[in-house]
């Protein structure tokens, strides 16, 4: 029982404020990548 | 009435493949450091003193086909730093037509526009772009 009252308030409650507010569709990025650090010079 | 404008996925998909389409003969997504002047406001702002760590030529098209109102990038999205600093906010750039959002550390969930385990690059070092996704929400 405790566990399930756990879980509702959690996840479910913020995404139904949101859209509460009024929001225009609006173009977003999400982008990911990966950077390799430049050999080490040897001697 | 409150305002609450929507349009569907097919629409967002059109909108969004219309903006990926800019980039059918590639362009140049360019990585800066703001080195403390900041990022600019807007994307056709001037840039200032800010550095330019690397530039990626992207590949022709850069873009695949919408759908949900996502379009991702397609091809390799890789080059050298030609110099060191820390990441912080790109430019994608083809002619008159400029995106920018704001790059930094990866976390979860994403804080950034871009996001990198590491943004402590040097010099030499290779950054390659996983993914790349434009979004317009049916919202």
């Amino acid at each position: 029982m405790s566990e399930k009252q756990e879980q509702q308030p959690g996840p479910e409650k913020e995404p139904s404020k949101k859209p509460a507010k009024m929001r225009t569709p609006k173009v977003s990025i999400r982008a990911t990548g990966g950077y390799q650090p430049p050999p080490e010079p040897k001697e | 009435m409150a305002q609450d404008f929507k349009i569907d996925f097919d629409a967002a998909s059109a909108g969004i493949q219309a903006l990926a389409d800019l980039f059918d003969s590639g362009g140049t997504l360019t990585i800066y450091d703001d080195d403390s002047v900041g990022i600019p406001t807007n994307a056709d702002d001037s840039l200032g003193a800010q550095v330019a760590l690397v530039a990626i030529t992207t590949p022709t098209p850069s873009f695949g086909t919408a759908s949900n109102g996502e379009v991702a990038k397609s091809g390799s999205w890789s080059a050298s730093v030609t110099t060191s600093g820390e990441p912080t906010f790109f430019r994608l750039v083809v002619g008159a037509y400029c995106f920018q959002g704001t790059v930094g550390l990866t976390a979860s969930p994403l804080d950034f526009d871009m996001n990198f385990e590491n943004v402590t690059w040097l010099a030499g070092g290779t950054v390659t772009l996983d993914t790349f996704t434009l979004n317009l929400p049916r919202e």
